[in-house]
């Protein structure tokens, strides 16, 4: 048994793709790149298959993280990629592969950044939000209650800059097994103190550990 | 539309995967050498539509043409279809993502009555007139294809062609005269009649239908040099018969989400409400090794971990037991399952059960259609109870503990007794298992009833029979849960209303168009879904067009009645089917097309005349 990590871009038409589904999307590609997989061997077997950590719906991504195993100790980890790299679908795309040293549950923060379309009086009033004391946000509970708090102490870096028909806005997040802040109750926030703006994408990038070494 | 309008558009939908395209195996040509583009429409969701295999063996065919281009097109459910709408957003094809407007031939696949509505929204979404006589040019052209077209005039003065039978034998010709029509600048008029002479392709516009005072059909007559009747056009050699390498492989899960190998087209039972056992006839059956090698190639190129050995009745295939050894072989190596979909009871052994269990266990599901044995026979079934039982006796002793089992109401002849019936078999299904020594252990027994409500029609021997009224099969579903004593049985139905509306398109005629379009105007859509299906809506529309559809329905008709339908040649012939209703009302039965030819004439649309059945 040989454990594989992949890593790999999940971009364009393919940020549709819900965890769900891409779960369901990588047995089959792992099935048609023709490797041999390691079964669990329970009373269903199923290919082993890890995420190191899932993406919202709608997200772009450009490190996204997959482990699972190969029976066969002789296959190189080339060979691995270049038949990965032909089996997966044209939005996803295979970046490298190797044999993984570290565990998923040590990734603590995410970089994001997302991309708005708005005019230049609310550009500024994003920039004041965003460079503001307090960032008080609403997210619903387990148990289905909505609780309130500040967020902006839990925002590890952010940037905002202009761009042609808006922003670009850089936040890193806490993400993971621990904590996790998804960038878009920050912009909610925002939107329900009047500031107007439409987003048209959200990218995560890089991923690291607690003291914000890369996660590899 | 581009991507980024794309990305917009989907705000606030749910399952945005349904419109992004861009799967796996998805065919994308450059459009500007392209000639014909065709835009295969589905008229209902994405989930739906993706699990249909006449799409994927169509949009491979096609797309084999160098100079065509196949794209899909699903309904948009109603919260994108309100997004659409606000942002000018036509309906759009998934691979070019551009409105169908911009499509030479649009093809609608009929699956079901009730999707008629949701057509009628995709056209007009994109600004295309509804009405065939109001589109002028070759472009936009409206074909329809599926079961549905066997009676296909409740919706004939909205379509162009329709195609008659089965697309892999009519379409290439099709395309390749449309293409000459289109490099030529021929007008609509000087297409269609060309078109009319090819085997399967009828044209509605060139026949004229006129009635008698009492709302029957007079007369259907063609007003060119047209064929009459119309032949469907069938594929006679299977395993030389075109079929994918690949299938587009959905992102998000659809109602099938597995590979479908077909195994053979037609049935050799001769049930006599079943409408795909008479309109797929003759059967024709594919090499044990032809489908076992295609399910293989398709498994590999999609990476599905399941296949489905698709048919009418596969237990039925002649070469069932070396197909799935044949099968077995490369199934397990590759953890893939079988499944079986269509499994007759009397066919059911302990080494099939054995065989499609070794991956993984599946439920069970078997169709008796009928409780008591003279509704067997009336309705040509050809099974006994003690077969019904054994099944039940095998599937529990290999270890499955729930079976559903598949009803009718509402047949022809019907009593209460019949229905008794129904429950009194369920009990006896019970009792079975807890006399069975080697019944899984501590697992209590479930017997799943699902009635539908019988629909009569066409070109089945039940064409001419009523439908029961509305309030007649309400009165039936509680006669039978009120004759339920164990909690062991539990039993659902299909929502009653919307099999009367079934009934009434199945066996329409063209006064029908009208009603849709008003319904269509009303707002009606996804009629099929119970989520917006209004039967007083439809009950209006018709009010307002002096028709009634007790007229359709309910009313049984003569023999000497001209239907609807008697242009369209299915192969089977009116006295045959004639035959098979006097001895249903004898509760007489018919052997199987293996045990002893029925005549029912099928098999005069091969060449020879020789059905592969006559041994």
């Amino acid at each position: 048994m040989k454990n594989v990590r992949l890593i790999y871009k999940k971009t364009g038409r393919s940020k549709f793709i819900s965890h769900l589904d891409l779960n369901r999307l990588m047995i089959r590609v792992l099935k048609r790149s023709g490797l041999p997989i390691w079964f669990t061997e329970g009373f269903n077997p199923h290919a082993f298959i890890t995420f190191a950590l899932p993406l919202s719906l709608g997200f772009e991504s450009r490190y996204d993280v997959m482990d699972f195993r190969v029976t066969d100790l002789d296959l190189s980890y080339e060979e691995i990629f270049e038949r990965l790299k032909s089996a997966l679908p044209p939005d996803i795309v295979a970046v490298k592969v190797y044999e993984p040293t570290t565990k998923p549950k040590i990734i603590c923060f995410a970089d994001f950044e997302v991309y708005v379309e708005c005019d230049d009086e609310n550009y500024n009033k994003l920039s004041e939000f965003l460079n503001g004391d307090e960032i008080i946000v609403e997210k619903t509970t387990k148990k289905k209650e909505v609780k309130t708090f500040n967020v902006k102490g839990k925002i590890k870096q952010f940037s905002i800059e202009k761009t042609e028909t808006g922003a670009k806005v850089y936040l890193c997040l806490p993400a993971g097994n621990i904590e996790n802040i998804n960038p878009t109750i920050i912009f909610d926030s925002a939107e329900k103190s009047g500031i107007e703006f439409d987003i048209t994408d959200v990218i995560r990038d890089k991923i690291y550990d607690e003291n914000l070494n890369l996660f590899v | 539309m581009n991507e980024k309008q794309l990305t917009q558009l989907l705000k606030g939908v749910q399952k945005p995967g349904r419109y992004t395209g861009g799967e796996l195996n998805s065919i994308i040509k450059d459009k500007s050498q392209i000639d014909v583009r065709f835009a295969f429409c589905f008229p209902d969701t994405y989930e739906i539509g993706m699990s249909h295999l006449g799409m994927k063996i169509l949009y491979s065919l096609i797309n084999n043409l160098e100079w065509a281009w196949c794209e899909r097109v699903f309904a948009p459910w109603v919260d994108m279809e309100k997004n659409m709408l606000e942002q000018g957003v036509g309906t759009f094809a998934l691979e070019s993502l551009d409105d169908i407007n911009e499509f030479d031939v649009i093809g609608f696949t009929l699956q079901y009555e009730l999707c008629y509505t949701n057509m009628l929204n995709m056209l007009d979404m994109s600004g295309i007139p509804l009405y065939s006589k109001d589109r002028h040019s070759l472009k936009n052209l409206v074909v329809v294809g599926g079961p549905c077209t066997c009676n296909a005039e409740p919706i004939a003065d909205f379509v162009d062609v329709a195609f008659l039978g089965e697309g892999e034998e009519q379409m290439v010709e099709f395309l390749t005269l449309y293409r000459e029509s289109k490099l030529n600048g021929d007008t609509k008029e000087e297409f269609l009649l060309k078109a009319s002479k090819i085997k399967g392709v009828y044209v509605p516009s060139l026949y004229d239908v006129s009635y008698n005072d009492d709302g029957t059909v007079k007369e259907i007559k063609p007003n060119a040099d047209v064929p009459y009747p119309i032949t469907k056009a069938i594929v006679e050699d299977m395993d030389n018969a075109f079929y994918p390498e690949n299938f587009v492989v959905p992102y998000i899960q659809t109602v099938h989400d597995r590979a479908v190998q077909e195994v053979f087209r037609g049935c050799i039972r001769g049930c006599r409400f079943c409408q795909a056992g008479m309109i797929y006839r003759p059967v024709r059956e594919k090499s044990h090794s032809t489908v076992s090698n295609q399910a293989k190639c398709l498994c590999d190129t999609t990476g599905y971990e399941e296949v489905s050995l698709a048919s009418l009745s596969t237990s039925d295939y002649s070469e069932i037991e070396p197909l799935l050894n044949d099968m077995l072989d490369w199934t397990e190596k590759d953890k893939v399952n079988i499944s079986l979909p269509s499994l007759r009871i009397d066919s059911f052994s302990p080494e099939l059960l054995e065989k499609i269990s070794k991956v993984r266990k599946s439920g069970l599901t078997f169709a008796p259609e009928a409780g008591s044995q003279r509704m067997r026979d009336v309705i040509n079934k050809n099974l006994d109870e003690e077969t019904i039982l054994k099944t039940c006796r095998t599937a529990f002793a290999g270890g499955h503990c729930s079976v559903k089992l598949y009803f009718m109401l509402g047949l022809p002849t019907e009593t209460l007794e019949d229905i008794e019936a129904i429950g009194q078999l369920g009990q006896k299904i019970v009792d079975e298992f807890y006399h069975l020594e080697d019944r899984p252990k501590g697992k209590g027994v479930q017997v799943s009833i699902s009635l539908a409500t019988f629909v009569p029609k066409p070109h089945t021997p039940f064409q001419w029979m009523a439908q029961d009224k509305l309030q007649t099969v309400r009165d039936k579903q509680k006669h039978l849960v009120e004759s339920l004593t164990t909690r062991k049985i539990r039993v659902s139905w299909h929502d009653s209303d919307t099999s009367l509306l079934e009934a009434v398109f199945a066996r329409g005629d063209r006064r029908l168009s009208k009603i849709i379009y008003k319904a269509f105007k009303k707002g009606s859509r996804f009629d099929s879904w119970g989520d917006f299906f209004d039967i007083e809506m439809w009950k209006d529309c018709f009010d307002e067009a002096g028709l009634n559809m007790e007229f359709y329905a309910n009313r049984e008709r003569s023999y000497d009645e001209v239907m609807p339908w008697d242009h369209l040649d299915f192969g089977v012939t009116k006295s045959f089917l004639m035959r098979e209703n006097d001895k249903a009302k004898e509760a007489s039965v018919t052997p199987n097309c293996r045990q002893q030819c029925a005549g029912c004439g099928a098999n005069k649309l091969l060449c020879g005349g020789k059905c592969f059945e006559k041994r």
